[in-house]
C-alpha cells in the first residue's frame, strides 16, 4: 500500500528504487537467545533516487536500528533489506554509500587529511584522487586551517564538519545521515540543512534520522515516523502537515470591507474563526498527536492509514 | 647439542604436513558450521539456519577473494599509528632495563655463560615482544567497538578479513620493529658480555721435562677472570691453549725464556660460533656384534643416548652422506661427545679409552683405529687425515687414501668401540657429526630473531582472532590459554593417553579433579587411590574434561617449538630445513587465524 | 532534614565524581588498613613494632636478622607479583627436568633463580646443594670436574649462608659436604688432593690457610665449630643437638685417620690425635639438651653412676638392711605360678611362663624411694630427699649411655685414647708401611713390617678393651692379615700358629671378597 501510494506521487523515477526493506524486523536476544527488545517491527520502505528521506521518531523507536540494518552494521532478524539492489550486509554496496554516523565516530589520533586519506584508501582510491577529494572536501567544510590537527583538539562542530567529509570522500550516490544536526549551533545546522539540499540538488538520495522535527520539516521530501519499533506514519511531508479539515485564506491587498463581506460569509456558514486560509500544522503538532496515538492505541498504524483511505 | 628428534628435509616434510594441516583446518571447519547451524536453526529453524550458513559462508569467500592490497594497507598503518600512539615503545625501554640489571642475575661463572646469556637475551625479547603485540593485538579491535570507529570502518567497502589481517600485519609490523632493535642490542649485550682474556703468570706455570731433563713443555694455569680459570698446557716451543672450560678456550703464547718469560693470551675462542654440521645417522652393533637399532640402557630416565659395552664387540655406527673432496679437502673433522657409564671405579685419573674407525660401507675396508678417551660434555674433535693407515690380516700397515678408498658414493662409516670391560659409552646421533663448515655467528643469531618473529607472529595473529569476537581482557585470557596448552601440549598428550589407558606411569596423580583432591588431602601423587564409585565418577569427569584439551593440545600452536635459540647457544647453525618448517607452520597458523577471524567478525554485527 | 541530609550526601558524592557503591568500599578498604597498620608497624628504636613485628623478631624471621639483604632476590620476588609460590613450583620442575636432560647450564641458572625467590628455605639449599655435589658431580667422569661440581656445590652452600646468618645447619651442611664428600668418595684421594691445591676456594673461604690447614677434614672442623658457635650464641638449631655437636671431634678424628691414610706419621700424626682427643673432651663436656628437657653431658656417666652408688651407700647406712628386706618380702609374696615360672631359665619359658616372669619381675622390683617410703618416720624425709637423688643420678646416667650410644661415644673415646699412644702410631706406620712394601713387592720387609705392626696391635688392644671388643676393629685388623696372609703365601711360610692377634681375628666377621 506504500508502494502504490508512493508510485502514484512519483511518475518517471518510480523503478529508481534506491533502497528496499521488506517485512525487516529485529529483535535483540541476550547471550541464551531470550528476546530482549523488538527494535524493529516489520518494516516495508522504499526510497527512490534523488529523495531526501527522513526517518522520524522519538529516542528509542527504531529509526537508528532501521539505518544500521541498512547499513549492514547489524542483521536483520527476518525480512530483507537491499540497498542498490544489492543485500544490505554486501560490503559491496557501500562503494556507493556515504554514512555519518550519530557522533562521528573516527580516530582521533588522526588529522583532517589523515582522516580523509584514510577512508579514501578504504575506498580503494588512487592516490592522486585521494588528495584531490581530501582537499576539496576540507574546504568545503572549511577545515583548511585546521586540517593537520589531530581530531582530538576538535570541537564538536569540526568533529561533525570532518565527519561529514569522510562521508563524502567516495563521491556517494546514497548519503546516510545519523541525527546530522545534532550538536550542532544554528549556522551550523543551517549549514547542514544547506548541504543536504545541495546533495539531493546534485542527484544524491539522502536518507536521515532525526528527532529534532524542524531539520526533518525543512529538508524531507519524505518522511517516516516510527514509534516503538513500529511505522506510524509515511508520506510526503507536504501530505502528513496538511489539515484537511480546514481551510486557510491568506491574501494580499484586500480591503478591510472586503475582508469584512469574506468574515460575514464565513459568519454565515457557522465558521467562528477569524484568520482565512489553509493552515499547515506543524511537525511538532503531528508527531505528538502521533505519539499519543501509538500509546492510546499500541499496534496500529494510526492516521496514516485513515488518511489513505480516507 | 641435543637434538631428541632429527630435523627432517623440508621437501620431505612439507607434503605431508600440508595435508595433515589441511585436514584439521577441515575438521575445526566443519565443526564451526555445525556449531554456527546449530545456534541459527535454534534462532531461524533448520532450513532457514542451513541457507543462513550456507550463505554466511559464500560471503565470507567472497570476501576474501575480493581483498585489496590497499585497504589492507590502510588498515595496516592504521594499526602501527595506534600501536606508537600507546606508546609501545616503552618496552625497548623496559627491555634496556633488563638488559642493565641481566649482571644481576646471570653468573658469568657458569658452565657455559655464552650460553646462558644468549638463552637469557633470546627468552626475554621473546617474551616482550610476544607480550606486546599481544596486548595490542587483543584490545584493538575491541577498542575500535567501544569507541564505534570500527562502524565508521565497515561502512566502507572493507573486508572483515582486511580489517584482520590489516591489523595483524601492522601489529607485526611494530613487532617486527622490536624484534629487530632487540636483537641488535641483545647481540651487541651478548658479545660484550662474553669477551674475556686471561692472564698467565709465570709463577703459575711449570716446566714439564721428560726424564733426560729436557724441557718438553709447559703447564700451568691462567688467573681467575668471570669465574673460571683454565688449564694450560704448552709445547717445548711454547705454543699451546688453554683447555676448553666453560664452553671455550684461548691460545696462548709464551713469549721471552726463563724466569722472564711472559704469555700472550688470546681472545676467547668458540663461545660464539655456528657449526655447520654434517649429521649421519646412528646404528649399532650389540656386545655379540650383531646389529641392533639400539644400544644398551644404563638406567637413566633419559633415555637419549644409548650406550655400548666396552671390550666387546659392541659398536655405535654412523653413516655419513654427501663427504666429497671438495667439501672436505683436509680431512674429515670429526667432532663428538661421548659420555661415560662405569660399572666399576677403573682408573679414577684416567678418562675411559675407545677407537674410532672409519669403514667404507661398500667395500668393508676399515682405517686404523684412532684412540680417543671420552671427554663428556665437551666437545672432541678427531682430524681424520687424508691419508691414513689400514690393518692388513697380516698385521702389517697399508697407507691409503680418504676418499679413494673409504669413501664411497660420499657415504661412509664411522664406528665408535668402547675399549674398557665393564665400562660403557653412551652417545646418541647428533653426538658425532662431521664439521662442514662454519657460519657466520651474527648471521646465525639473527636466523634466531627469526624464531622470535615467527612466535609473535603467530600470537598476534591468535590475539587479533580472539579480539573479533572477545571483549579485550577476555581475549587476552583465550590468547594466553591457547599459548599455555600449546605449550604444554606434549604434556597434555601424555596426561589424557594416561587417564584413557589408567596406566598412572605415563603421568602419575590424574587429571585436573583429581589433582585438586589430591592437593586437598594431601596424597601423594604416586599413591593409587582406592577404586571406589567416587573416586571413578571423578576420574571419568576428569577425562571429559580433557577430551577437549588433548584435542586442542592437537592444533595448537607451540610457541616454544618455533625457538631456535638452543642452535645458537649450544653454537650450531639453525638448520634451513628447521626454519623452512617453522615459517611454514607459521604462515599456516596465520592463514587459519586469519580466517577465523574474518568469519567471526563477518558473523558479528559491529553495531549492536 | 533527612532530605536535606540526602541531597548534601548526593552533592558529596558528585562532587568526588564517585558512586555511593564506590565510596563504601573506598571506605571498607581504608578501615581495614587501620588494623593492618597496627599489626604490621615495623619496629623500630622508638618501640618493638606491631603484633607481626614482634612475632617475626620472636621467630627470627625478619628480613634483617636473617642475613644479607639481597637486592636481586628482592626484585625478582616483587617481580613474580605475589605469585612467588607459582613461579618457585616451576622453578623446581624446571630444575628437575634441566637435571634429567644433562642441561648443566640451565640447571644451575634455575638453582639460582630459585634460592633468589626463597632465599631463607633452608631445604631448597640444602637439597639443591646436595644435587650439585652430589647428583650432578657423579655424571662426569673426570675427576676434576667431579671435584668442580662437588665445590660447585660448597659455593652454594656459602650463598645460603650469607644471606641466613642464624641458621647453623647450613654451615653444618657445608662442613658435612667439606668432610664427607671431598674425604670419602671414591676419588678421596684426589678430591683432597685438588682441595689442598684450590687456591681459588680457600682465597675466598678464609686467606691466608697454611698448607696443613688445607686438610678437608680440618676446613669441616671450621664450619662445624662456627656453626657451633652460631648455636651457643643463641642460633635456633633445628636438628639433633648431639650429632651437631660430635661433628667437631668427628672430623678431627678422620683428619688424623686420612693422615695416616697418606702415609703421615709421627709428630703430625699425633698431633692430630692430640686434637682429636681434645674435641672428644670438649664434645664430653658439653651440655647437650635432651629430650626430658635435662640437659646432659656425655662425659658425666661415669660420675653419675659414682654418685648414685654414694647415695645407695648412704641410704644403706641411714636404713640398713631395709632394701634386701624389701626385696626378700616382696619374693615371698609372689604367687606360687609366677615363682615356678623365674625358676624356670630364660630360654626355656613357654609364652605363658615369659609372662608370667615378666610379671613377676616387675612386682620384684625395688627403688629406694620404695624403701624411703617405709623407713621409720624420723629417717623418712632424709630418706626420701636421698632416694631420689638417686634415682636423679641413676636415671641420668641411663640417658647419657643411651646418647652414648647415638654417637658411639664410648668407641671414639677408646680410639681417641688409644690412637694418641705411642704403640698405635707404631701400629699404623708400620701397617701403612708393610702394605707399601707389599705393594711393591719387597715381600721380606713387609713382613717384618706386619709382624712389628701386630705387636703394636696387641699392645695397643691390651691397653683399650673397648677397642679390643670393637666389631668393626677387628673387621678391619682381619682385613689387614688377610693380607699378610696372601704376603706369606707368596713367601711359602705358613700362618703363624698361636696368632697373636687371633682373639681378635675370632670376632671378625667373614671377610667381603
Amino acid at each position: 500500500m506504500v508502494k502504490t501510494g508512493a508510485a502514484t506521487s512519483r511518475g518517471a523515477a518510480e523503478t529508481d528504487v534506491v533502497v528496499e526493506t521488506r517485512n525487516l524486523s529485529k529483535t535483540y536476544r541476550d547471550f541464551w537467545g531470550r528476546r530482549k527488545k523488538v527494535a524493529l517491527k516489520p518494516l516495508d520502505l522504499e526510497i527512490r533516487r534523488g529523495e531526501i528521506f527522513g526517518l522520524l521518531g522519538p529516542n528509542g523507536s527504531g529509526k537508528t536500528t532501521t539505518m544500521k540494518l541498512l547499513l549492514g552494521l547489524i542483521f536483520p532478524t527476518s525480512g530483507e533489506a537491499f540497498v542498490f539492489g544489492r543485500e544490505a550486509t554486501d560490503v559491496t554496496k557501500n562503494e556507493r554509500i556515504g554514512y555519518l554516523p550519530e557522533e562521528s565516530y573516527l580516530y582521533k589520533f588522526l588529522d583532517a587529511e589523515e582522516t580523509l586519506d584514510f577512508y579514501g584508501r578504504l575506498f580503494d582510491m588512487p592516490a592522486d584522487e585521494r588528495r584531490r577529494r581530501a582537499a576539496a572536501l576540507i574546504e568545503m567544510v572549511g577545515l583548511t586551517r585546521d586540517r593537520k590537527r589531530q581530531l582530538r583538539e576538535y570541537s564538536k562542530g569540526m568533529t561533525r564538519r570532518i565527519g561529514v567529509a569522510q562521508a563524502l570522500i567516495n563521491d556517494p550516490e546514497l548519503v546516510l545521515l545519523d541525527e546530522p544536526t545534532s550538536g550542532l549551533d544554528p549556522i551550523g545546522t543551517r549549514e547542514m540543512k544547506d548541504l543536504i539540499v545541495d546533495l539531493k540538488a546534485r542527484g544524491k538520495t539522502v536518507i536521515m534520522c532525526s528527532h529534532l522535527l524542524a531539520d526533518v520539516e525543512d529538508v524531507c521530501d519524505r518522511i517516516a515516523v516510527l514509534h516503538q519499533g513500529e511505522l506510524k506514519e509515511l508520506g510526503r511531508v507536504d501530505d502528513l502537515l496538511r489539515v484537511t479539515g480546514v481551510t486557510q485564506i491568506r491574501a494580499n491587498g484586500l480591503s478591510a470591507a472586503a475582508q469584512d463581506e469574506i468574515r460575514s460569509v464565513l459568519a454565515r456558514h457557522g465558521a467562528a474563526d477569524v484568520e482565512i486560509g489553509n493552515p499547515r500544522t506543524t511537525l511538532e503538532d503531528l508527531f505528538l498527536e502521533v505519539v499519543r496515538d501509538s500509546q492510546a492505541r499500541p499496534g496500529r498504524r494510526a492516521r496514516a492509514s485513515d488518511r489513505e483511505t480516507g | 647439542m641435543v637434538l631428541e628428534e632429527e630435523i627432517p628435509r623440508f621437501a620431505a616434510w612439507i607434503g605431508p604436513a600440508v595435508i595433515r594441516y589441511l585436514f584439521a583446518g577441515g575438521l575445526v571447519a566443519l565443526f564451526a558450521a555445525a556449531i554456527a547451524w546449530c545456534v541459527q536453526a535454534v534462532l531461524h529453524g533448520p532450513l532457514a539456519a542451513g541457507d543462513r550458513v550456507y550463505r554466511g559462508i559464500l560471503a565470507g569467500f567472497a570476501d576474501l577473494a575480493g581483498m585489496s592490497p590497499r585497504r589492507v594497507w590502510a588498515l595496516a598503518r592504521l594499526a602501527v599509528q595506534e600501536s606508537l600512539r600507546r606508546n609501545v615503545l616503552v618496552v625497548l625501554a623496559v627491555f634496556a632495563v633488563l638488559l642493565l640489571f641481566a649482571g644481576w642475575f646471570l653468573d658469568p661463572g657458569s658452565v657455559n655463560p655464552g650460553k646462558l646469556y644468549l638463552g637469557f637475551i633470546l627468552g626475554a625479547s621473546n617474551l616482550l615482544v610476544c607480550c606486546v603485540t599481544l596486548l595490542l593485538a587483543v584490545f584493538s579491535l575491541p577498542a575500535d567497538m567501544k569507541s564505534r570507529a570500527i562502524q565508521t570502518v565497515t561502512t566502507k567497502p572493507v573486508r572483515t578479513s582486511e580489517i584482520v589481517l590489516g591489523r595483524i600485519l601492522g601489529f607485526a609490523g611494530v613487532g617486527t620493529a622490536l624484534v629487530a632493535l632487540m636483537g641488535l642490542a641483545g647481540w651487541a649485550f651478548v658479545v660484550r658480555s662474553v669477551a674475556h682474556s686471561h692472564d698467565v703468570a709465570a709463577d703459575d706455570m711449570v716446566e714439564v721435562t721428560d726424564e733426560s731433563g729436557a724441557v718438553t713443555g709447559f703447564t700451568g694455569r691462567t688467573s681467575l677472570d668471570r669465574g673460571h680459570r683454565h688449564r694450560v698446557t704448552l709445547d717445548a716451543n711454547g705454543q699451546g691453549v688453554a683447555e676448553t672450560g666453560q664452553g671455550h678456550r684461548h691460545s696462548i703464547t709464551r713469549v721471552g725464556e726463563g724466569t722472564k718469560a711472559t704469555y700472550d693470551v688470546g681472545p676467547a675462542d668458540g663461545l660464539l660460533e655456528a657449526r655447520r654440521p654434517l649429521r649421519g645417522s646412528l646404528r649399532f652393533l650389540d656386545r655379540d656384534g650383531r646389529p641392533s637399532t639400539k644400544g644398551i640402557s644404563v638406567g637413566a630416565e633419559w633415555s637419549y643416548r644409548q650406550y655400548i659395552e666396552g671390550g666387546t664387540p659392541a659398536a655405535a655406527i654412523w653413516t655419513f652422506t654427501g663427504v666429497t673432496p671438495e667439501a672436505f679437502s683436509d680431512g674429515l673433522p670429526l667432532e663428538m661427545i661421548v659420555r661415560v657409564f662405569r660399572t666399576h671405579k677403573g682408573r679414577i685419573e684416567e678418562g675411559i679409552h675407545g677407537t674410532v674407525q672409519l669403514r667404507n660401507p661398500a667395500t668393508n675396508l676399515r682405517s686404523e683405529a684412532f684412540p680417543i678417551v671420552a671427554k663428556e660434555f665437551t666437545i672432541d674433535t678427531l682430524l681424520v687425515p687424508r691419508r691414513l693407515g689400514t690393518v692388513l690380516a697380516d698385521g702389517e700397515v697399508k697407507e691409503i687414501d680418504l676418499f679413494t678408498d673409504l669413501i664411497a658414493d660420499g657415504q661412509v662409516e664411522v664406528w665408535l668401540q668402547c675399549l674398557e670391560p665393564g665400562q660403557y659409552y653412551g652417545v646418541a646421533q647428533a653426538d658425532f657429526y662431521l664439521r662442514a663448515g662454519e657460519g657466520s655467528f651474527a648471521f646465525n643469531y639473527a636466523k634466531s630473531c627469526l624464531g622470535i618473529w615467527f612466535a609473535m607472529l603467530v600470537v598476534t595473529a591468535l590475539g587479533v582472532m580472539f579480539s573479533t569476537f572477545l571483549a579485550g581482557p577476555v581475549a587476552l585470557l583465550a590468547a594466553l590459554s591457547v599459548v599455555l596448552i600449546g605449550q604444554f601440549r606434549e604434556f597434555i598428550a601424555r596426561l589424557f593417553e594416561s587417564q584413557v589407558t589408567g596406566d598412572a606411569t605415563i603421568v602419575p596423580g590424574g587429571g585436573p579433579i583429581e589433582s585438586l583432591y589430591r592437593i586437598a588431602t594431601q596424597t601423594s601423587i604416586t599413591l593409587e587411590l582406592d577404586p571406589t564409585p567416587a573416586v571413578q565418577a571423578m576420574k571419568a569427569f576428569d577425562t571429559v574434561l580433557l577430551a577437549p584439551m588433548r584435542l586442542a593440545a592437537g592444533i595448537f600452536p607451540s610457541l616454544s617449538a618455533l625457538g631456535t635459540g638452543t642452535f645458537v647457544a649450544e653454537g650450531f647453525e639453525i638448520p634451513f630445513d628447521l626454519l623452512a618448517a617453522h615459517a611454514a607452520e607459521t604462515a599456516g597458523f596465520v592463514l587459519a587465524f586469519l580466517i577465523a577471524g574474518a568469519f567471526f567478525l563477518k558473523a558479528r554485527e559491529v553495531a549492536s | 532534614m533527612s532530605a536535606g541530609s540526602a541531597r548534601s550526601r548526593g552533592s558529596a558524592t558528585q562532587w568526588l565524581g564517585l558512586r555511593p557503591a564506590t565510596l563504601v568500599t573506598l571506605v571498607a578498604l581504608a578501615l581495614l588498613l587501620v588494623p593492618l597498620s597496627i599489626l604490621a608497624q615495623p619496629a623500630d628504636s622508638a618501640g618493638p613494632g606491631g603484633v607481626l613485628a614482634r612475632l617475626r623478631s620472636a621467630a627470627g624471621l625478619s628480613q634483617a636478622n636473617l642475613g644479607e639483604v639481597d637486592p636481586t632476590g628482592e626484585t625478582i620476588r616483587f617481580a613474580t607479583l605475589g605469585l612467588k609460590n607459582i613461579a618457585v613450583t616451576l622453578l623446581w620442575d624446571r630444575a628437575n627436568h634441566y637435571k634429567k636432560v644433562e642441561d648443566w647450564t640451565n640447571l644451575s641458572a634455575t638453582l639460582e633463580q630459585m634460592t633468589k625467590l626463597q632465599p631463607n628455605f633452608y631445604s631448597v639449599w640444602d637439597f639443591q646443594a646436595h644435587n650439585l655435589s652430589y647428583n650432578i658431580s657423579v655424571e662426569f667422569d673426570d675427576f676434576r670436574d667431579r671435584y668442580a661440581w662437588v665445590m660447585k656445590g660448597i659455593e652454594f652452600l656459602r650463598q645460603g649462608i650469607a644471606l641466613n646468618l642464624r641458621e647453623p645447619r647450613l654451615l653444618g651442611r657445608m662442613g658435612w659436604f667439606i668432610g664427607q664428600k671431598i674425604g670419602k668418595s671414591d676419588e678421596k684421594k684426589q678430591f683432597r688432593r685438588l682441595f689442598k691445591a684450590d687456591d681459588d676456594f680457600h682465597d675466598r673461604d678464609r686467606p691466608g690457610r697454611t698448607l696443613p690447614e688445607r686438610d678437608n677434614w680440618l676446613v669441616a672442623r671450621e664450619k662445624y665449630l662456627a656453626a657451633q658457635r652460631l648455636a651457643d650464641a643463641g642460633a635456633p638449631l633445628k636438628t639433633t643437638a648431639l650429632i651437631f655437636h660430635s661433628e667437631p671431634m668427628m672430623t678431627a678424628i678422620n683428619h688424623a685417620r686420612a693422615l695416616e691414610d697418606d702415609g703421615t706419621f709421627g709428630t703430625t700424626a699425633r698431633d692430630a690425635w692430640k686434637l682429636a682427643g681434645d674435641e672428644m673432651r670438649r664434645f664430653a663436656m658439653r651440655e647437650i639438651p635432651t629430650s626430658w628437657d635435662v640437659p646432659i653431658r656425655l662425659g658425666l656417666r661415669e660420675a653419675e653412676e659414682e654418685r648414685a652408688k654414694r647415695i645407695a651407700a648412704e641410704l644403706e647406712a641411714l636404713l640398713p638392711g631395709q632394701f634386701a628386706a624389701l626385696a626378700e618380702r616382696k619374693r615371698s609374696a609372689l604367687p606360687a605360678d609366677q615363682k615356678t615360672a623365674l625358676d624356670v631359665q630364660p630360654f626355656e619359658r613357654n609364652e605363658q611362663q615369659q609372662q608370667l616372669a615378666a610379671e613377676a619381675e616387675t612386682a620384684l622390683r625395688v627403688t629406694w624411694p620404695m624403701v624411703a617410703r617405709e623407713a621409720p618416720p624420723e629417717a623418712r624425709d632424709k630418706a626420701k630427699e636421698l632416694a631420689r637423688q638417686h634415682v636423679e643420678a641413676t636415671e641420668t646416667a641411663t640417658m647419657i649411655d643411651r646418647y652414648r650410644d647415638i654417637v658411639n661415644f664410648d668407641f671414639w673415646r677408646a680410639t681417641c685414647e688409644a690412637e694418641v699412644t705411642e704403640p698405635a702410631l707404631r701400629a699404623r706406620e708400620k701397617t701403612w708401611e708393610a702394605e707399601r712394601e707389599f705393594a711393591d713387592a719387597k715381600l721380606q720387609p713387609a713382613k717384618q713390617a706386619f709382624d712389628e705392626a701386630f705387636q703394636a696391635w696387641r699392645e695397643v688392644f691390651d691397653a683399650s678393651p673397648v677397642l679390643r671388643d670393637d666389631q668393626l676393629t677387628a673387621d678391619d685388623i682381619a682385613e689387614i692379615v688377610d693380607r699378610y696372609r696372601k704376603l706369606l703365601e707368596q713367601l711359602d711360610e705358613p700362618f703363624p700358629s698361636p696368632f697373636i692377634l687371633q682373639d681378635i681375628l675370632d670376632k671378625a666377621g667373614p671377610l667381603d671378597q
